[in-house]
This record gives structure tokens, C-alpha cells and sequence, in this order.
């Protein structure tokens, strides 16, 4: 099979998947790019289906074949995940299909999800005045959905990344991230010093919950009128302690919260607060600076093995080797919590 | 001795090119991106060449006291104190993996340094989140 290649080798490669999938012919109309994160390339599309005309507004999730971590799910995964998720009520895409290796259709491994309306750049929810009517409730209902997707059932989803038995939760994903670090071989003081506190203070896991893995501002889909509409990318999901969705989501560097010179969505402790009311779990200020400590951590490794994804000569790529230069950034970040740290 | 522009004036040439004419005139909104992206990397670039060799050295310095180094003489090539810089944080790494910044005074004074070296990159990469 030839490799496809642009928004018209795209819809081409689509309408013979669907036609295979539905068992009758169907149209592609206007598949476009559109903005997605670096792990994959977005195609929005529309298409009429032989179940009684109706248009379904889709979006095909192509891979890139990156990873964030090595942990990251496989399509497969991903999509029983966001299939669990959209059964047990929570904002996500409806998951269409998923895309195998090696499809005759030609097209990439991936998915075909249901495309939520609404803005995905933080920047614009932040500032564009198109959200302004719905910004004021905005983290309460990001701090509400997330203790809604903590609460939604394990069962099901064995085959999610997990802690080994008799182990702190976080200790896995620690060897994880110090493989990364070990593989990259560059030193970096502070984020071995952040990794040997993390090692030492490692809290129980008070309840076991699906981790979205990477639940921010520039994941969530939000529609101008109705809000929230959407949690995307659940590619790093995995089963672990709640505090790693909600601290990532107030680390410093999506500017998503209230901080000093900085106006976000509203302070910290009304998401914090929303998600405990919701039925989430309230965090002492010790096991806070725990998770945000990881989550820095975490998100330092991960723009250190996106550079690497371009300095290792896999993926040439400008946006990637640019993720490098943020990391100082997060460890600027990590000294300040761990000056505060006993 | 290279003919005018300099190097870094060549840089700030390129970035306002690619910000003021190439980015705008953009229609297709994934590359205005890439632009911005490549306009900022060139950004990055001219805080980083002037004064390169004087933030090493400043580094390596803050880095030998606090390993208990004794340098004879300063690497001579600012490819040589790049060098040293990596190995003594190389160094560094090897100490606080063996635990010895646990706690205790030494590890105040790993932090001092650390935050002074760590300030250094963020004034280059990006001074606004200082």
C-alpha cells in the first residue's frame, strides 16, 4: 500500500476505511489539519453514514509514532479507555473506531473519535474575549469533572498501567522517569535532587483511581457557550493516586491558575476546592507539595525526551528540540518547592 | 575578524523577518506557528551568544567550590569550559545520588547553587518566568 500523504490522500484513505467498516459506500467531506499536539496529526472531517443520513462530525487522531513516555498507551488501550470513560457519563470524545497497523485502507494506526466544538489552545480560552461568558466557571467545572473521572469504575480497564503489589504507587512511574533520564545521560542536578526526594516521600495511596495522566487546560476542548465540553488525549492514562491529575493541572507552567503577575482561570484553591466538593479528595499541604513536586518532576522529564525525540536523530523536528530549552523553566520551579520542602 | 553584520546582529535580522513578515503572511495557521516557534529559538540564541563564556566560567567556578575542586588553570576554549562545566555537574549529579545533599548544610548550599544556575538558563530561555 502506497503511503498516503496530504488532506486529499487523507479523505481518500478514510472513506475506503469507513466503507469496510459501515459495509457501504460513504462520503468524505472536507477533511482538513488541524492543530494537535506533537504526538499526532489531527484530521478533522465530516462524513454521511448509510444509518440514516445524519452527518457525523469526526476527527481522525493519526500517530506519529512518538511518546511522551514509554508508558504511553497503545490505540487499542486508548480506546477502551475513552470506550469506559463515554459509557460511565464523563465529557469525552464518542470513540468511533480505531485504525490497526498495517490497514489496507492505507492510513496510519490511530482513532476516529466524535470532534467536540470548541477551542483547544489555552492561550485563547485564557484571553479571547469569545470566552469570557463562560471563563468565570470554568475551573470549577474542570475541578468537578476531574473528581468525576476519578470517581468512574476501574473494572474493565485491566490492562491500564498500574503500581506492583506492595509498592507505592508512584515508585513505577519513578523508575520510568529515571529511565528516561538515564537514557537521555545529560546531567541534571536538580532533577536528581527532585528525584531522591520524590524516592524518600513517596505517600500511601489512599484509593487507587483511572489517572487521565495529562489533565490541563491545553486537553480539554471548550466551547465559547456551553463550557467544558471535552477531555482529549488519554493516551497516558493509567491506574494511580488521584493527586498526579489534580497537582499536574496546577503546575505552574500552563499558567492556567492565578499566580503571582499572572491572571488564569482563578485561584488554586477554588479548583482544589470544586474537586473535594465533587466528591475528590482533599489534599494536606505536604501531600500537595508531593504531587506538585512530581508533576513538575514528571513534566521536566517529558520535555527533556521530547528534544531528545529530535536530538537522537528519529524525528527532526523544530517544535521538539525547542521543548528542550522549557526544562529550565521547571526546574526553576522544582528549586522554589523544594526550598519550601522539610 | 568577520565583516559586519555580526552574528548576532544576523540573528535579530532573521527573527524580525520571520515575525513581522514571514508569520503574518502566513494563511495556514500550523506553520504561523512553527514560525513563531523557530522566531523564539532565534530570540533565545541572541540573549545566549553574548556573554557565554562569562556564564560558564561564573558556573564552573560556583560548581568547583562546591565539589572542593581545584583548578589550576582556566579551560583556555569556550569548547573546553563547556566540557568542564558538564563534568563538574556530572560530578554533582554522582554526590546527590549517593545521598550526600539529603540534608544538612551541604545541601543549602546545592540548592544556592543550583538556583543561581538555573536562574542563569532561565534568563536565557525565557526571562519572563523569573
Amino acid at each position: 500500500m502506497a503511503l498516503i500523504a496530504g488532506a486529499e490522500g487523507v479523505r481518500e484513505a478514510l472513506a475506503r476505511f469507513l466503507e469496510r467498516e459501515v459495509g457501504a459506500p460513504v462520503t468524505v467531506a472536507a477533511c482538513a489539519s488541524v492543530a494537535s499536539g506533537t504526538m499526532r496529526e489531527a484530521w478533522a472531517f465530516d462524513v454521511v453514514l448509510p444509518d440514516g443520513g445524519q452527518e457525523h462530525r469526526l476527527v481522525y487522531l493519526e500517530d506519529r509514532g512518538g511518546s511522551l513516555l514509554p508508558s504511553r498507551l497503545l490505540c487499542d488501550d486508548e480506546f477502551r479507555v475513552l470506550r469506559a470513560m463515554h459509557d460511565a457519563g464523563l465529557r469525552v470524545p464518542r470513540p468511533y473506531w480505531r485504525v490497526g497497523t498495517e490497514d489496507p485502507s492505507g492510513l496510519r494506526p490511530g482513532l476516529v473519535l466524535a470532534r467536540a466544538e470548541g477551542e483547544t489552545v489555552a492561550r485563547r480560552v485564557l484571553r479571547d474575549p469569545a470566552f469570557a461568558a463562560v471563563r468565570p466557571r470554568l475551573l470549577a467545572e474542570l475541578g468537578e469533572e476531574l473528581a468525576r473521572i476519578h470517581a468512574a469504575p476501574i473494572a474493565g480497564l485491566e490492562r491500564l498501567p498500574r503500581a506492583r503489589a506492595h509498592q507505592p504507587s508512584v515508585a513505577a512511574q519513578l523508575d520510568e522517569l529515571e529511565g528516561v533520564l538515564r537514557a537521555i545521560g545529560e546531567p541534571h542536578p536538580t532533577l536528581e535532587l527532585a528525584l531522591r526526594w520524590l524516592r524518600a516521600g513517596a505517600p500511601d495511596c489512599a484509593r487507587a483511581v483511572v489517572v487521565h495522566g495529562d489533565y490541563r487546560l491545553g486537553n480539554v476542548v471548550v466551547h465559547p457557550e456551553r463550557g467544558l465540553a471535552a477531555v482529549l488525549d488519554w493516551e497516558l492514562a493509567h491506574v494511580g493516586d488521584p493527586g498526579e491529575d489534580v497537582l499536574w493541572f496546577c503546575i505552574r507552567f500552563w499558567r492556567a491558575l492565578d499566580a503571582p503577575g499572572w491572571q488564569g482561570l482563578g485561584p488554586r484553591e477554588r479548583f482544589l476546592d470544586t474537586y473535594a466538593r465533587a466528591g475528590g479528595r482533599r489534599f494536606d499541604a505536604d501531600t500537595a507539595r508531593y504531587w506538585e513536586v512530581f508533576a513538575n518532576f514528571r513534566w521536566a522529564i517529558v520535555t527533556l525526551g521530547q528534544a531528545w525525540r529530535h536530538l537522537s536523530g528519529r524525528e527532526h523536528d523544530l517544535e521538539l528540540a525547542s521543548i528542550g530549552r522549557h526544562c529550565a523553566e521547571v526546574e526553576w520551579e522544582i528549586l522554589r518547592l523544594l526550598d519550601h520542602a522539610a | 575578524m568577520q565583516d559586519r553584520p555580526t552574528s548576532l546582529e544576523l540573528l535579530r535580522a532573521v527573527r524580525e523577518a520571520l515575525e513581522r513578515e514571514v508569520a503574518p503572511g502566513l494563511a495556514d495557521a500550523r506553520l504561523r506557528y512553527r514560525a513563531l516557534i523557530a522566531a523564539n529559538v532565534l530570540r533565545i540564541l541572541e540573549r545566549e551568544l553574548p556573554g557565554e563564556d562569562r556564564r560558564l566560567t561564573a558556573e564552573l567556578t560556583a560548581l568547583d567550590a562546591l565539589l572542593d575542586r581545584e583548578r589550576g588553570r582556566a579551560p583556555g576554549t569556550l569548547e573546553a569550559l563547556r566540557q568542564a562545566v558538564l563534568d563538574a555537574n556530572r560530578a554533582l549529579c554522582e554526590r546527590i545520588r549517593r545521598g550526600d545533599a539529603d540534608a544538612g548544610p551541604w545541601r543549602e548550599r546545592v540548592l544556592a547553587c543550583l538556583r543561581e544556575a538555573v536562574a542563569a538558563a532561565l534568563a536565557v530561555n525565557n526571562p519572563s518566568a523569573l
